[in-house]
């Protein structure tokens, strides 16, 4: 997928647990991990808010678009 | 909060159905166990039991359908045995007590689904599938069995019945027709809901 996913890279500046991210957005850890680990196909709006809410951070920095090397 | 006490409203009524149905499946496999040995039973019997001697006093009437009364005046019934029509008739009771055994089955399925908060797992695509197709074959072989019985009725009384219908059930052949559609429909429910479940 050409969505990547930074989450652990601003998990890690901001020294963060996963699960207490998850306690705080109301998202599940499996699901959060999903995330971290770009096994989801899509995230909802309120989902990206609560998360850059919390980790203080634009969706840009959990997620950057990098082009396929077959697209190039 | 609404929607999920009418969720869990709809979880306890399959839960009691789920149960009322075990039931019925039970009596139906015992049912079914029972009119194999009867089979049994009457193809050793002699002809002898199956006898009837003086069945309408002189006469007999045949209904079609409700459609009309057919009067059969004379001496039928007599010193004919009808051991061929209780055997056809056992296979037949049979193949009607398997064809609920099948939906119901599948119906439990579909049922445990629902309770577990899965209704539109794939596998209930498939119960729908087989509960479609089993209804498909019911329009046809219902049919078929009770034309067949009712030549071999005629035949024994002695009645030219002219030829058999193949013309399906109607009614099972559309609500088949109906249950495949619904598969199709609880395909694309799963397809939606697995997107859904990817969606953080």
């Amino acid at each position: 997928m050409a969505i990547i996913i930074r989450l652990d890279r601003v998990l890690a500046d901001r020294k963060m647990q996963l699960s207490e991210l998850a306690e705080r957005v109301d998202v599940t850890i499996v699901n959060l991990s999903k995330l971290k680990n770009a096994k989801v196909k899509a995230i909802r709006f309120s989902t990206l808010e609560a998360i850059c809410r919390e980790l203080k951070c634009q969706p840009g920095d959990i997620l950057e678009y990098q082009l396929d090397e077959e697209e190039k | 909060m609404n929607e999920e006490k009418k969720l869990s409203k709809i979880k306890k009524i399959a839960s009691a159905t789920h149960k009322v149905l075990q039931i019925i499946l039970w009596i139906l496999v015992i049912a079914s166990g029972l009119l194999i040995l009867a089979e049994v039973v009457v193809y050793t019997l002699s002809d002898q039991y199956f006898i009837v001697k003086d069945l309408y006093n002189g006469f007999m009437n045949i209904k079609v359908e409700g459609w009309f009364t057919y009067d059969l005046v004379g001496e039928v019934g007599q010193e004919i045995s009808f051991k061929s029509l209780a055997l056809m008739t056992i296979p037949g009771v049979l193949l009607s007590v398997l064809f609920y055994i099948i939906n119901i089955q599948q119906i439990k399925k579909i049922l445990r689904s629902i309770m577990d908060d899965k209704a539109f797992d794939i596998k209930n695509a498939k119960c729908l599938s087989i509960m479609g197709i089993n209804f498909l074959s019911a329009s046809i072989l219902f049919q078929l069995a009770g034309n067949i019985f009712g030549a071999e009725l005629f035949k024994l009384i002695g009645i030219d019945a002219g030829s058999i219908s193949f013309l399906p059930d109607f009614s099972l052949l559309f609500t088949g027709v109906l249950l495949l559609i619904l598969s199709s429909v609880f395909k694309y429910g799963n397809y939606l809901q697995e997107e859904y479940d990817e969606t953080v």
